[in-house]
């Protein structure tokens, strides 16, 4: 044995080595690899300035990871406006004179590890195998980086699942089924009758059904009709009652036609960049006028043509009169709740984790947004009562500790509405 | 024939009687029928009926409700309304659209000082808390409810002059002409003190220009004896700021300084925190009291007795003289004679206070130097000045108003007017028992230029010749020295709502500085403040910041060294002249501040009108308190009206008619009345309580300088009270005093507590046995259970949870009328409870809300289920689900159901429906600004209760969860926990075994449950009021700590 040298080190060694493979292989489980969590970052902090092969708002991307020295981007990401007016960096305000008014929005919050896997997402978009390569960067799983998942609804088809009754969705077999059965009958029937009739022209003393005609006539089928009539209306009734306010189907012609396709879909634009409220308050906010201003003050051309038959350039000109006049776009407002329910953004998204097109459908796809289903109670609870709470959150750790101790035990899970989802004052008060 | 028939048939009753000459039986019916010629008629017998009886009221409902039915659903299918979503256009970081912004700043309206945080939403004021961390961060109902004078739109008035409307450039041009024209007069400032550096120093500029600037401080809560005598002593011209909580003994002699004074809350925090009983070492201060009426704080003393006037100075003397007596080797006063009942509360008062030396003080409110120089010897003996206990070298700068100071200038604007006078933000005109006198003489006389800078519309407002609309507290820079070295600065939370200017900065207008008032203001703390707090901050631009964000600065003291009194008990002691002015058989009037209005600047303020007074119970107006046994044998019943007149010395009388409410403990032959109601002008809601007492005020002469005096002797002559014969319903909010023998309230004595945890709580052993016995099954609470405790010593009944309670939870006001009704909103209540002797009763504050029963016998009989547990130990009460049965209400034993009669909100979709109360929160579109967006606004209709705060709660929670973190203790404070001055109300999660409401259910013998034995497991526990009265002092009647409560009818 080499003394205490080795042995002692040697074991502390492998120890920590080992806690150290095994959190990277946690959080590659979390972030996935560095690939990954750089495409994360890419997607939702440059993607609003920046395309990889395109001119934005900032210049196109690919190869930009060599392009420049590693340590100046490092920088640059993060105090582009230090470089730019305090040092003078010479790239620097040569990138600033080319792109200006536009000055890059420093991200001093990344990490070194973050703005690594960015850059390497960077090199693994442009090919450059042999730069990851160097850095030991392992390549992501066979399928690659996959765009942005869209989370849709579980269950939903084509976008958003609409409830129907079952009875409603074999409607065409019923009415087949109905006029089998009526016509069969009818035909045994008036057979049944005939003979009847025959034999008692024949004198035997037999029982005569009634004519249609006779049944028609008679009080008991005029109630029959009433009752049917009037259940069935109610029923319609009820339904449409319910349906009142909801709105389905709901998609107005707005100021300006703001695609959220475009935004959200084609550029891939987080939806909480603009409507950044969510990450702190109960309302999503619509965004104040300066974040439109923010891009379109350079982005002023967009080939896109949209449904109303005009271009993006029209709809940006609209934007742009607006903010040249100082005037205030008054939206039309498609989704909203009664003012009864309290319903807070920021426990949703941010503490749940559950995806914008849950409640709203798939607004990424939709040039003009629309209401596509009813945000009604019974569909906020079917949520609550089938959803899993995410035990993960320390809050839930130490307050369900012993419902924890318990469904563990019974292989259950902790869903929504055996922690006070269904409570009437969780939501109204 | 055919064609006739047609005809006929138009007309459904010709066809019915053509149909039954044929048609009298159905067998005849069918066989016509078959025989197949007839026409049939086609409609069924039932409905030719209906279609034939004539119109009723039940058929036109049923036709109308179908009807209505049918058009609203078709008229809301055509389209689908259009809501606007509105965006800002330029981003805040701070400004997230339902997510609340606090700001530091302070309160001071001239009547009360508070620091606080408000609370905002997308830029409105929503609500008003104390301030964590500041020494003077307490609020009283008055704080609490400020919201809604802020936004009380009948403040707004235009700038005028000589009553034409102008504009600034106008008022300057009248400035430089009327005013600086004229050198040589003099100009005075009326106005109240409290003013910080920068405004101080604008006023010294103000002086330095003009030659002769006269500032006169007015104050209808007047300490000119107390200041006068603190000038004499200490050489100061300041309040002692009183440090109760230092305290172990306090005699009180005629003072109310648990609700009234320059901050009440304060003062109350900190007698909470001397009353506190802690299990583990149980000590008290102990309170005693003497009073002329029956004080909200004398309700809260161990040993209370109430006086008459005439006795009050022979209750000092003889306080003193046994106090020098122990302490010999100083004069004695002249022997006076007492009844033996208060000599013997006097003599163990006095032994206690040598007793407690230096931890010992007397507090009296009375406005007579003489007085005040007899406690300040009192004071001097025990060392009171030397322990902290009262305060002077850090003194108290509010309430600097001088009474002879302002007679004298009165005296001139009557007899020779010239010059200017200035009312900034004071009402003399409303408060000033000459006010009417007063208005005439600015109105009559074109050589004295009046100018009234006001926020609100006030009655001198309307007297003076220039009318300048200035900002008030919240709505434009301040900065404020209440006590020596404490400097504020207030910041501005909403842009001012009613137009207005600073008044600063109409100042600096006046003395050409060009400079706006927030630059000056920065300048002058700059040069003033920065220097002397230098060491605390890294630069001028960090202090600024801090002091912004902090409100407060604590400064170093100007004059270092030992304080010391210019004159010793003994010599001051030689200069007191006693002197009796009222013959202690002599029914008297005695005239107290309101503890809930105030002074009366917050008359237009329908939450505070609507707030129980604490002892009388009663809202809305001005009430003529009298003993009730006197009541008795005077046949007068409660509200029994009585015309009270005075003859005026400058010619004609003043009378109100004014409805009497009895009160045990009043002394005899003393009728008190309240200040500051009848303030008419201030608006809608004002004029509802219309019975002005500030008339009645006089003053008394005193060494050569006059006092305001608030004692009227009722001799026939001056004050007359006559019977009127009529009898009115007062707007009174309980009407039960008896407990039923029940032990709905427990209490005992401190010594009764030291030796035994279990004092006044024994019964609950057997209770606590009973609690296993039931036909329910066990609740299981997943991860919460909230509960409260309240702790009945310290409970003062000041009603600030009240206050905060109506603002957080967006409470309607229902106005006089509904509340003689027992209609009254209120979630939380606090009732008051007597016991013992009728004249010298024990009082017993029990805040009464909602218990949130885990099995609440309200659910039970919902048919709706429209009121149901939670998972969290709440009983939650879903208002859509309502349908108004009142099951509910009937069956809560705690009666802390309310149910909305009428529209009191505005909320309904029917016009129809609504109550309006004259200018109700509801009923301004300013004031619904004040409503909490958090919280939704209940119909006509619905049943609604104490929610315990559930957006606080949800909200707490949810920054848990959103931070990663478990909940801590102290996370979610309750609306009326936060605003308790003395810390009276403990909130918490009762699952969470370290949390305060947890401890105090395993380990505190105190803790008990109303009504405990029905098993319906309140989530609210009260801990047993605990007395600090001396043994030779107990009342013999009973002994609290064992006999049950028997209450008095009041």
């Amino acid at each position: 044995m080499g003394g205490r040298h080795a042995s002692g080190f040697g074991f502390r060694y492998r120890i920590s080595m080992l806690v150290a493979v095994l959190v990277g292989l946690a959080r590659m489980v979390v972030y996935g690899g560095p690939i990954e969590m750089g495409e994360k970052i890419f997607k939702t902090r440059c993607v609003t300035c920046h395309k990889l092969d395109e001119q934005l708002i900032g210049p196109p991307l690919r190869g930009v990871h060599t392009k420049y020295e590693e340590e100046w981007l490092y920088r640059w990401i993060r105090e582009p406006e230090k470089l730019i007016f305090e040092e003078k960096d010479p790239i620097a305000v040569a990138l600033y004179e080319k792109y200006k008014p536009n000055v890059m929005t420093g991200a001093p919050d990344l990490t070194d590890e973050q703005i690594q896997a960015l850059l390497a997402y960077i090199a693994y978009a442009s090919g450059d195998t042999a730069y990851l390569q160097a850095r030991g960067i392992p390549l992501p799983t066979p399928e690659g980086p996959q765009e942005a998942e869209v989370a849709a609804p579980e269950g939903a088809e084509g976008g958003v699942a609409v409830e129907r009754p079952w009875w409603r969705r074999l409607l065409w077999l019923w009415v087949v089924l109905a006029i089998v059965i009526l016509g069969v009958g009818g035909w045994l029937y008036s057979r049944w009758r005939q003979r009847a009739l025959a034999r008692r022209q024949a004198g035997e003393d037999v029982l005569v059904p009634p004519s249609v005609g006779e049944v028609l006539r008679s009080w008991a089928f005029r109630w029959a009709v009433i009752l049917v009539v009037i259940t069935v209306g109610m029923a319609w009734l009820w339904e449409w009652g319910a349906n009142l306010g909801h709105a389905v189907g709901y998609a107005p012609d707005q100021p300006i036609l703001f695609s959220h396709k475009v935004h959200a879909g084609i550029q891939g634009i987080d939806c909480q960049y603009c409507h950044y409220g969510v990450r702190r308050g109960r309302t999503a906010g619509i965004p104040p006028m300066e974040v439109c201003a923010g891009c379109h003050r350079a982005v002023r051309k967009s080939d896109v043509v949209l449904p109303n038959g005009k271009t993006g350039t029209e709809e940006i000109q609209k934007l742009l009169t607006y903010l040249e006049e100082k005037k205030i776009i008054r939206w039309k407002r498609v989704f909203w709740l009664p003012d009864h329910v309290y319903f807070s953004h920021y426990q949703h998204v941010v503490v749940a984790g559950i995806a914008c097109q849950t409640c709203h459908g798939p607004i990424e796809e939709m040039h003009i947004v629309e209401k596509t289903f009813r945000q009604s109670m019974g569909f906020c609870l079917d949520c609550h009562r089938t959803r899993q709470v995410d035990t993960t959150n320390p809050y839930y750790q130490t307050h369900l500790a012993q419902l924890l101790k318990e469904a563990h035990q019974t292989g259950d899970f902790i869903r929504v509405a055996s922690i006070g989802g269904q409570a009437c004052q969780h939501c109204h008060y | 024939m055919a064609k006739e028939k047609r005809a006929r048939t138009t007309n459904g009753r010709i066809t019915e009687q053509a149909a039954r000459e044929y048609w009298v039986d159905p067998e005849e019916r069918r066989a016509v029928r078959e025989d197949g010629k007839q026409e049939r008629s086609g409609i069924p017998e039932e409905w030719k009926e209906i279609l034939s009886a004539p119109i009723n009221r039940r058929t036109f409902l049923k036709f109308s409700g179908l009807s209505a039915l049918g058009s609203a659903i078709l008229s809301a299918c055509w389209k689908v309304p259009v809501r606007e979503a509105v965006p800002y256009f330029s981003h805040s970081e701070d400004l997230i659209p339902g997510h609340p912004v606090f700001y530091s700043t302070a309160y001071w309206d001239g009547y009360e000082f508070g620091a606080v945080l408000v609370k905002t939403r997308e830029g409105r004021p929503v609500k008003i808390e104390p301030h964590p961390r500041s020494p003077l961060g307490a609020t009283s109902p008055r704080i609490q409810a400020a919201l809604l004078s802020l936004y009380d739109s009948a403040r707004r008035f235009p700038l005028t002059i000589n009553g034409k409307e102008a504009t600034g450039e106008a008022l300057r041009r009248f400035w430089q002409e009327k005013v600086r024209g004229r050198t040589g007069e003099p100009i005075w400032i009326v106005t109240s003190a409290g003013w910080g550096p920068a405004t101080r120093k604008l006023l010294h500029r103000l002086r330095e220009q003009f030659s002769d600037v006269r500032i006169v401080y007015y104050e209808p809560d007047t300490k000119s004896a107390i200041l006068d005598v603190h000038e004499e002593v200490w050489g100061k011209r300041v309040l002692p700021d009183v440090h109760l909580e230092k305290a172990r003994v306090v005699v009180a002699v005629d003072s109310d300084f648990l609700v009234a004074g320059p901050y009440p809350a304060v003062v109350a925090r900190r007698y909470g925190q001397a009353r506190r009983v802690h299990r583990d070492a149980p000590a008290q201060m102990r309170h005693y009291q003497f009073e002329t009426w029956h004080s909200v704080t004398g309700s809260n003393a161990d040993v209370r007795r109430g006086i008459h006037p005439g006795l009050r100075t022979a209750v000092l003397v003889a306080l003193y003289n046994e106090v020098a007596r122990l302490a010999g080797n100083v004069p004695l006063l002249p022997e006076v004679s007492l009844p033996e009942s208060v000599l013997r509360v006097v003599q163990r008062a006095a032994r206690d206070l040598w007793a407690m030396r230096p931890e010992s003080v007397v507090l009296c409110d009375v406005n007579d130097p003489d007085v005040q120089r007899i406690v300040m010897a009192i004071n001097l003996l025990v060392g009171a000045y030397d322990s902290g206990v009262l305060n002077v070298k850090r003194g108290v700068l509010l309430r600097q108003g001088n009474d002879h100071q302002f007679f004298e200038a009165m005296g001139e604007w009557m007899r020779n007017p010239r010059g200017t006078v200035i009312f900034w933000d004071v009402d003399p005109v409303y408060h000033y028992f000459y006010g009417d006198v007063l208005a005439e003489a600015l109105q009559k006389n074109g050589n004295l230029v009046s100018i009234a800078l006001a926020s609100r519309k006030t009655a001198t407002v309307q007297a003076c010749q220039v009318q300048v609309p200035v900002t008030q507290w919240f709505e434009s820079w301040w900065d404020y020295e209440p006590v020596e070295g404490y400097v504020y600065l207030a910041q501005p939370v909403v842009q001012p709502l009613h137009g207005g200017i600073p008044p600063q900065e109409v100042f600096l207008q006046w003395i050409g500085e060009g400079t706006s008032w927030q630059a000056f203001l920065k300048q002058v703390w700059a040069e003033e403040v920065y220097p002397r707090v230098t060491e605390q901050f890294r630069d001028l631009e960090v202090f600024w910041e801090r002091s912004v964000h902090d409100t407060e600065v604590v400064v170093a003291q100007g004059e270092s060294g030992e304080l010391t009194p210019r004159i010793g008990a003994a010599d001051l002691i030689q200069r007191v002249q006693v002197s009796k002015v009222i013959e202690e058989d002599k029914p008297v009037l005695r005239l107290v501040m309101d503890p809930i209005l105030g002074d009366g600047r917050h008359a237009n303020n329908a939450w505070l009108q609507e707030l129980p007074h604490p002892l009388l119970r009663t809202t809305w107006g001005n009430y003529l308190v009298v003993n009730s046994r006197e009541a008795r044998s005077l046949g007068w019943k409660e509200g029994q009206v009585v015309r009270v007149s005075v003859a005026r010395a400058l010619g004609g009388t003043y009378t109100i008619e004014v409805p009497v409410v009895p009160l045990p403990g009043q002394p005899h032959n003393v009728y008190t009345l309240h200040l500051g109601h009848g303030n008419t002008v201030l608006g809608q809601v004002a004029q509802k309580d219309d019975r002005r007492a500030e008339a009645f005020r006089t003053y008394r002469e005193r060494n050569g300088r006059q006092y305001l005096d608030d004692i009227r002797l009722i001799d026939g002559s001056e004050v007359v009270l006559e019977e009127t014969g009529r009898r009115v319903r007062i707007p009174s909010v309980q009407k039960h005093h008896r407990l039923e023998g029940r032990p709905i309230v427990k209490e005992t004595t401190l010594a009764a507590y030291e030796v035994n945890r279990q004092a006044g709580n024994h019964d609950r052993e057997h209770v606590k046995e009973l609690r296993g016995i039931t036909l329910y099954p066990e609740r299981v609470f997943p991860m919460h259970h909230w509960e409260m405790v309240i702790d009945l010593t310290l409970c003062i009944g000041c009603g600030a949870c009240i206050a905060a309670c109506n603002n957080e939870n967006n409470v309607p006001v229902v106005g006089p009328e509904e509340v003689a009704r027992h209609h009254e909103m209120h979630w939380l209540r606090i009732d008051r409870y007597f016991t013992g002797d009728e004249d010298e009763p024990q009082t017993v504050y029990q805040p009464m809300l909602c218990q949130q029963c885990d099995h609440a016998p309200c659910e039970n009989v919902c048919p709706v289920a429209a009121t149901n547990s939670s998972p969290e130990g709440i009983n939650q009460m879903a208002y859509n689900r309502c349908i108004g049965t009142r099951y509910c209400a009937n069956n809560c034993p705690y009666k802390v159901r309310r149910f909305n009669w009428y529209d009191y909100t505005g909320a309904d979709s029917f016009p129809g429906n609504e109550r309006q109360v004259a200018g109700g929160p509801f009923d301004d579109p300013y004031q619904k600004m004040a409503l909490n967006p958090d919280v939704v606004v209940r119909t006509r209709g619905v049943m609604e209760k104490c929610t315990f705060c559930i957006q606080r709660i949800q909200y707490a929670k949810l920054q848990a969860k959103g931070e990663g973190r478990p909940l801590r203790d102290g996370d979610v404070v309750t609306a009326c926990q936060s605003a308790c001055p003395t810390g009276a109300i403990y909130f918490g999660d009762g699952k969470d075994p370290n949390s305060q409401v947890a401890r105090f259910r395993e380990e505190d013998e105190r803790l008990y449950y109303v009504l405990e034995e029905l098993h319906v497991l309140p989530s609210v526990g009260y801990l047993v009021k605990i007395r600090n009265i001396p043994e030779d002092l107990l009342p013999e009647s009973s002994e609290p700590a064992d006999n049950e409560q028997h209450a008095h009818h009041g």
